[in-house]
């Protein structure tokens, strides 16, 4: 494909700024000259990249976003009101607070536990030697490593049921600049972890998140993310890459929700047979925000479970798009996926687009797929009208019954209900309808 | 004796049966494709001045386009120098009528089951449905039937070289209208050097008194075919269309890259059905036709509606995506396919439904069955503009695997950019029931017999929407394309 004579300003910047970028811990130094190399190579996606097709990544970024050297300080009142005020805060979890990529230890509340390992990786003298930091084979990818200040390496010791989650809160602010953070979760023989992730701050700057997590033998993984990044405002890479061993599950839910863009890259691939995955998401856009996520759910072995769902309701002129891949590899006999992307447009301008791809290379498979795009629906409205519920809040329930779904699975009950009325709560904020 | 008589029966199912060679002599241009190659087919042709410059600019256009290789299908690079542009069956002059043209072609189409003699169809049972036949062999087209009853009732259905010749307005007004010379590559490849095709023009009104049919059949080594079929409906005009295809089995690839352009004017309806049995090549993907086809109907008017059906069978590589523009208001578009692969055969096949007016509808029905070391992908697109208010898809594709060596995919894309649309898509991939096929083998009912029963229930929706003529010979068709697939 013939790619743009000119660069994107954001690409330039990144390519520029390699040479005199210094960050902790030394001993990544390699591994990051590597990928900016591969970045080099390959330069960003464009817009007839497949995969990034429906990310507009021309119009977010043609600005230069340099990587943010020393982390820019917060006023602490600032910093509270985004600490206290997400939808994260009804986890009972220990806390972890990174601030313009770096953490900072003096607002994280950090409970001990027997058999579970946190780190942030700036911190680290040595490469531990049960952390996988490699990139993968994409260039957002790439530069998050390239660039990463810090982030949050978890260890949860082979039989630990760990009771105390992990919430993680990635914070940026500011304009003009990118952070970038890399996390890694490794849960081991059967054991068990929750981690939650929140994505908060704001303003016209790029945020590149990437979070790797190994599931070993019999384990689980309960992972839940909430983008709360103030509207119009930020550009978020978010990236999750799976690895799922045998008879083990990993549960995975998100709500989009804030900031200019998310592009969310998911990868999930099963490394043994018997496992299980659930990967929901919902997105609740308004104004001009965009969210867009790339899914790949890879059942390279036999007998194991996926179910995908997404809901995404869109208000005014915000676009959702999902591109989903349940891929079959050959000789994955019992391979049971499910996918469904679900549009709800709301506004006049609103758009909503979706590619849901099944690409199977066997044949004792039980795969399928749906998609759905829609308005609400008349009939429904008028039956909540006409037992006196007003224009305005029949609306609301209808869009939180329709993200409802995405958010049945969640084992804490109080995570649960909080994401459930913000979603009641969330069309209330639209203009007069 | 018995059992002579089933191996050789066995044997010769197993073979291609229309991969016969019709010994003609033929006239062809040379091999490689040049500008001069293009001023020698439109020459050949008689073509206007106009005529020839629109291929010469179509074919400047494909100079700088590159092949496309976003399909999931995987071949050698194609030698478009090592190709042959043109090949007619020589002929002394025009044939006036039937009884003029070589009766060893004529002998093709009868083994091909092709009534193009009017008479086998005039005297067949009483009020059976009369098909007006457009037969093409290579490039050239050999025989029209029914043209006379046809003109009564005002129905133009000829050559479109023909065509062009006596209808050249018709010919300048509509000819790129849906599939611009630019399109793509396969498109401006066709633009530049199509030989022949069929045209049909449905005045204002009329309903066309018979189906009408296109034969196409490959025979000349090493040729490519390139066929452009221009089929216009007046306002309040109906038409149903046949299109069948097969070519002889040999052992290097033929590329066949049509263009097919539908225009539905107000209140009119297109039906078009194809069954393509291409030559798919051999087990090991030795052979085959390479079937590279644009296909696109532009509902123009208000209420207007467009069927596709299709049948595919053969072809060593299928990539086909018969589209609708629903460009007037109420306007219907429809998609109706099977696409059986088995062996090495490549399908990358599917539909765009474009919903620009208001209150435009399209339902797709699609059903994909792989075997043997297939590759079978539905591709589609269901794009709900902004002004569509009212429009509704619904789109359901269902794939069955037999075998665990082939391969099944499915690539959907839905844009909605209003509020006032309504989309829905699903599609399943599995693979052959166990318990049906158990219960059909505990009847007595032999493995193939079985395989092939539970495929033709699997695919029965849109086997009934073809014209009765093509749904016998489709569920036989199913059968002998499954040969070989189980056991």
């Amino acid at each position: 494909m013939t790619r743009p004579i000119r660069k994107l300003p954001a690409e330039e910047a990144w390519r520029e700024a390699f040479a005199a970028f210094h960050a902790a811990p030394e001993w990544l130094r390699a591994a990051r000259e590597e990928a900016f190399a591969r970045f080099e190579k390959t330069g960003l996606p464009t817009p007839r990249t497949e995969n990034w097709r429906w990310s507009e990544i021309h119009r977010h970024l043609n600005a230069p976003y340099p990587p943010l050297a020393q982390p820019e300080t917060v006023d602490e009142a600032v910093l509270k009101q985004l600490m206290e005020g997400h939808l994260l805060t009804a986890a009972d979890a220990s806390v972890l607070v990174f601030v313009n990529g770096r953490v900072s230890l003096e607002h994280s509340r950090l409970m001990e536990e027997d058999g579970v390992e946190i780190v942030p990786l700036a911190d680290v003298p040595l490469p531990p030697e049960w952390a996988d930091l490699s990139p993968a084979n994409d260039a957002i990818d790439l530069l998050n490593l390239a660039y990463a200040t810090d982030g949050a390496l978890v260890r949860v010791r082979a039989g630990v049921e760990a009771s105390i989650p992990l919430l993680v809160l990635n914070i940026s602010t500011g304009d003009g600049h990118s952070v970038a953070l890399r996390h890694f979760v490794r849960v081991e023989e059967g054991a068990s972890f929750t981690f939650y992730e929140a994505q908060l701050g704001g303003g016209d700057h790029v945020a590149n998140v990437s979070t790797r997590a190994i599931v070993h033998e019999n384990a689980a993984l309960t992972r839940v993310q909430v983008n709360q990044k103030k509207d119009e405002g930020t550009i978020h890479f978010g990236r999750l890459g799976a690895e799922v061993h045998a008879h083990s599950r990993l549960h995975d839910t998100a709500l989009l929700t804030g900031g200019r863009y998310h592009r969310q890259n998911t990868y999930v691939d099963f490394a043994g047979e018997h496992a299980e995955i659930v990967t929901n998401s919902a997105y609740l856009l308004r104004s001009r925000q965009h969210a867009d996520t790339r899914l790949r759910v890879n059942h390279a072995k036999a007998h194991c479970t996926s179910r995908e769902i997404f809901k995404c309701v869109m208000d005014d002129h915000a676009r959702g798009a999902f591109q989903g891949l349940i891929h079959v590899a050959p000789g994955a006999s019992g391979t049971d996926g499910r996918m469904g992307a679900h549009g709800l447009l709301l506004g006049e301008a609103a758009e909503f687009d979706s590619k849901p791809e099944l690409e199977i290379f066997h044949d004792d498979v039980a795969c399928a797929h749906g998609s759905t795009v829609g308005a609400l629906d008349e009939e429904q409205l008028f039956y909540l009208r006409a037992r006196g519920v007003t224009a305005r809040r029949a609306r609301a329930m209808l869009v939180a019954a329709y993200v409802g779904e995405v958010f049945d699975d969640i084992a804490d009950e109080r995570v649960r209900q909080a994401l459930t009325d913000y979603a009641e709560r969330w069309l209330a904020g639209e203009g007069a309808a | 004796m018995a059992d002579q008589d089933t191996i050789r029966q066995v044997e010769e199912l197993k073979k291609y049966k229309y991969g016969f060679e019709t010994e003609i002599e033929t006239e062809k241009a040379p091999k490689g494709l040049n500008e001069d190659i293009i001023r020698f087919i439109s020459a050949k042709k008689g073509e206007p001045e106009w005529m020839l410059e629109w291929r010469l600019e179509a074919y400047r256009q494909w100079l700088k386009m590159e092949e496309p290789r976003w399909a999931k299908v995987r071949y050698e690079p194609i030698d478009y120098q090592d190709l042959y542009y043109y090949a007619a069956p020589k002929q002394q002059k025009k044939p006036k009528s039937l009884d003029e043209v070589d009766p060893r072609l004529l002998e093709t189409y009868e083994k091909l089951g092709i009534p193009l003699k009017e008479q086998m169809v005039l005297a067949g049972v009483e009020g059976a449905p009369k098909v007006a036949v457009d037969a093409v062999f290579d490039s050239v087209s050999v025989a029209t039937t029914f043209r006379e009853e046809l003109e009564k009732a005002g129905v133009i259905f000829c050559p479109i070289s023909e065509a062009i010749q006596k209808y050249p307005d018709l010919v300048r007004k509509y000819l790129g209208s849906v599939v611009p010379p630019g399109d793509n590559f396969f498109a401006a490849l066709n633009s530049a050097v199509f030989t022949d095709g069929s045209f049909v023009y449905v005045p204002k009104g009329v309903r066309c008194p018979m189906e009408l049919s296109t034969y196409f059949r490959i025979n000349e080594k090493k040729t490519g075919q390139f066929e452009r079929t221009l089929i216009i409906v007046d306002e309040g005009g109906y038409v149903s269309y046949l299109e069948g295809c097969t070519a002889p089995a040999r052992s290097e690839h033929q590329l066949h890259a049509a263009v097919v352009e539908l225009i539905a004017e107000k209140d009119a309806e297109i039906k078009y059905s194809t069954v393509q049995n291409w030559y798919p090549g051999d087990e090991e993907g030795r052979g085959g036709v390479y079937n590279f086809v644009t296909k696109r109907a532009d509902c123009r008017g208000d209420n207007s509606k467009v069927s596709w059906t299709q049948v595919e069978t053969g072809s060593a590589i299928t990539w086909k995506y018969p589209s609708c523009l629903l460009r007037g208001d109420n306007s219907v578009g429809e998609f109706y396919s099977i696409a059986i692969s088995n062996n090495a055969q490549q399908v990358d096949s599917g539909t765009k439904m474009v919903h620009l007016g208001k209150n435009t509808k399209s339902r797709i029905i699609s059903k994909g069955i792989s075997a043997g070391k297939s590759q079978n992908t539905y591709r589609g697109l269901v794009s709900i503009h902004r002004k569509a208010h009212g429009a509704r898809n619904f789109t359901q594709c269902d794939s069955l695997l037999i075998g665990g060596e082939c391969g099944a995919h499915t690539v959907p894309y839905i844009q909605a950019k209003t509020p006032h649309a309504k989309v829905e898509h699903e599609a399943t991939t599995s693979k052959i029931a166990e318990d049906q096929l158990f219960y059909l083998r505990a009847r007595g009912i032999p493995e193939e017999e079985a395989v092939a029963l539970i495929v033709n229930g699997f695919v029965r929706e849109v086997i009934q929407k073809l014209p009765m003529e093509f749904m016998a010979e489709t569920q036989r068709l199913i059968g002998i394309s499954l040969e070989g697939s189980v056991g």
